[in-house]
């Protein structure tokens, strides 16, 4: 008896757990295709109308256009910055080196309130108005940091006699970082930039104290909360839920026909 | 090897010719720690040349220098009469086959070996690459990745990696360490006679004797920074000048005794009341306090005293003896000296028991004179 409720247990809590996880996420898939009056909350009907025509609610789109905008913008720069830093914080030996690797990660221990306001603070000082730039900008601080911690981990895996084997075969440092290095780093990079448009994408706080009239698509739903989300928001949400859902499963693939390919020719 | 890879792998590599490399004075210092300390050493065109040591006595530092891969603090490098001291790695005419291999794992097996050709524009880079590795014998495995390969295969690509690009010298920094013992002697035989085919300098790193006796034509002993001795193998192994090299490379017997008197160009000498004969030419030192040194093979053990004039002679007590099949291998207790190790071959005699005297007896032509300051232990413990 005690047996056998063991062995039910973990599954049944599992399954719960999972219950538990994706139950928003179901409903917000499920009432993209309610057939939603002023406010989407109770079930009026199925419907494909609102996939059919996504950017049917006024705002929905510009603010999506705007998020993707900024996250693509922020995304690059503090991909090309952080993996810069990271590659000068494990590579070379400077005063302070210790110290800077603390100050790196701070800006992903401020709690998001204080880092927005002291981002507000600082562009009030310099008279800049607050918009797209600025918005950005703001992005980057906390994007750099996630890129950092995540390609120094990669760099740090790197063998440094791959660069010495590099040079020793006629690469000057140039041809070494593009041949050697950068594609190596790459994977490192990749997770790093993905990580950093998702950061960018959903971020509601700091852009909330530095985005002045510019409409995020966070800024969006938040406001729109207020007097009912329309299905369209739903619609979106459920279709970048798919959208990395996709990527994870294209992974998982690849790596799997990689492992395949591998023990087949051992 | 059949005749058609011998053809290949002649065609691969067409002639080239190495090139003497000159270090003069050379200094390394990290923080506090003297990893190589004021070395001279030339290595002439074409030689098989191997640098053995301990870990830690500054091979793989001075390899390094050479490949450019760390500057040095004092002194310079020429190759081939050219100073590349101040030149930097990608620009030497020198190729390395890492101790790690350092393939490059995001590049399949042919990239690889392409890699360095690509480099210097080689427009048959591809072509050149493929006949290398036919070279070693993996011609079937060039869309492979690194990864995909045995530790012995991945030996091969580093260096046909290395080789193709025809350095003028090719440096080895323990390139045979990973393998297995069998695979190990198989490789050390294969990278013997590519040197001879190309006629290439090539510099071994090792911290294994045999390795470097089998393979090399010139051996140069490091310890601390310092080359103890350099030269030939057999010269080496028959007259050591160190007590660190008397023991690091084979086995020796060293014995403390006191200088009594010369004839002949044979000094006598007194060791603990027995007199031991030594050529005054195979001595460091000839007067006063010094070490004698015999290696245990040149010893003849016997149950019964050899009385041939001339001999050196000494006797004592079996403390151990153990037999391994081919040879048995003897400790004698010999009063006043110590422990003298020997072995005799199994010809079905056997020549003495635990605890029983025995005699042991050598042509004084096998003895070697070394300094009375040096200490009897160095270099055992890295051996």
């Amino acid at each position: 008896m005690k047996q056998k409720l063991g062995r039910w247990i973990i599954p049944v809590l599992g399954g719960l757990a999972f219950v538990y996880l994706l139950v928003p996420i179901a409903y917000i898939f499920v009432y993209s295709f309610n057939d939603a009056g002023r406010t989407n909350l109770e079930w009026r009907g199925f419907t494909w109308s609102n996939w059919q025509n996504p950017c049917g609610a006024p705002a929905v789109c510009e603010s999506l256009v705007n998020s993707l905008q900024i996250g693509l913008l922020a995304t690059v720069i503090a991909t090309a910055l952080g993996t810069c830093v990271a590659l000068g914080l494990v590579r070379y030996k400077f005063r302070f080196r210790n110290a800077t690797d603390i100050l790196i990660i701070l800006p992903l221990a401020t709690p998001e309130v204080v880092l927005g306001a002291a981002l507000l603070a600082q562009f009030l000082n310099l008279g800049w108005e607050l918009g797209f730039t600025t918005i950005v900008i703001s992005h980057v601080v906390f994007c750099m940091a996630f890129v950092i911690v995540t390609v120094r981990a990669r760099v740090s895996a790197l063998d440094p006699r791959l660069e010495e084997a590099a040079a020793d075969l006629y690469a000057n440092p140039r041809t070494t970082f593009w041949k050697v290095t950068f594609p190596l780093l790459l994977p490192g990079i990749i997770a790093a930039a993905m990580l950093s448009f998702a950061m960018s994408f959903d971020d509601f706080i700091i852009t909330n104290f530095n985005s002045g009239n510019v409409q995020t698509f966070p800024k969006f739903i938040y406001v729109a909360a207020t007097r009912g989300i329309p299905a369209q928001a739903n619609v979106i949400g459920s279709a970048m839920f798919l959208l990395a859902l996709l990527v994870v499963i294209i992974a998982q693939i690849m790596s799997y026909r990689k492992r395949k390919a591998l023990e087949k020719a051992q | 090897m059949d005749t058609e890879t011998q053809t290949t792998r002649r065609r691969a590599r067409g002639s080239s010719e190495g090139a003497d490399l000159e270090l003069t004075g050379i200094c390394k210092r990290f923080a506090e720690f003297i990893a190589v300390d004021q070395l001279d050493l030339v290595v002439p065109s074409g030689k098989f040349f191997a640098l053995l040591g301990p870990s830690g006595c500054g091979k793989s530092t001075t390899l390094r220098m050479i490949a450019g891969l760390e500057a040095p603090s004092e002194g310079s490098i020429s190759i081939g009469g050219q100073d590349v001291t101040e030149l930097p790695s990608h620009k030497r005419p020198v190729n390395t086959v890492f101790q790690s291999y350092a393939l490059f794992p995001h590049m399949s097996v042919l990239e690889n070996v392409a890699f360095g050709l690509k480099r210097k524009k080689d427009r048959e880079a591809m072509p050149k690459a493929k006949a290398a590795l036919e070279m070693v014998e993996l011609g079937h495995l060039a869309t492979r990745k690194p990864a995909q390969l045995s530790g012995g295969q991945q030996q091969r690509v580093a260096l046909a990696r290395a080789l193709v690009n025809r350095p003028q010298v090719l440096l080895l920094d323990e390139p045979l360490g990973a393998l297995d013992m069998k695979l190990r002697r198989q490789m050390q035989l294969e990278l013997k006679t590519i040197q001879t085919e190309v006629g290439l300098t090539f510099i071994h790193v090792t911290h294994d004797q045999e390795e470097a006796m089998t393979m090399a034509d010139v051996v140069a002993v490091m310890n601390e920074g310092r080359i103890e001795q350099l030269g030939p193998p057999r010269e080496l192994y028959e007259l050591p000048r160190t007590a660190f090299v008397a023991n690091f490379l084979g086995k020796s017997n060293l014995m403390r005794g006191t200088v009594s008197g010369q004839e002949d160009q044979l000094l006598s000498v007194d060791v603990a009341g027995n007199r031991i004969l030594l050529p005054a030419a195979r001595a460091v030192a000839t007067e006063g306090e010094i070490m004698v040194g015999i290696r245990p093979e040149k010893l003849q053990i016997s149950a019964t005293e050899d009385t041939t004039a001339g001999m050196n002679r000494l006797d004592g007590i079996v403390k151990d003896a153990s037999f391994t099949g081919t040879t048995t291998e003897y400790l004698i207790e010999v009063e006043g000296i110590g422990l003298i190790g020997t072995f005799a071959q199994n010809r079905g005699q056997q020549p003495g028991e635990m605890g029983q005297r025995v005699f042991l007896s050598w042509d004084p032509v096998h003895t070697f004179g070394l300094r009375g300051s040096e200490s009897e232990l160095a270099g055992v413990e890295e051996a």
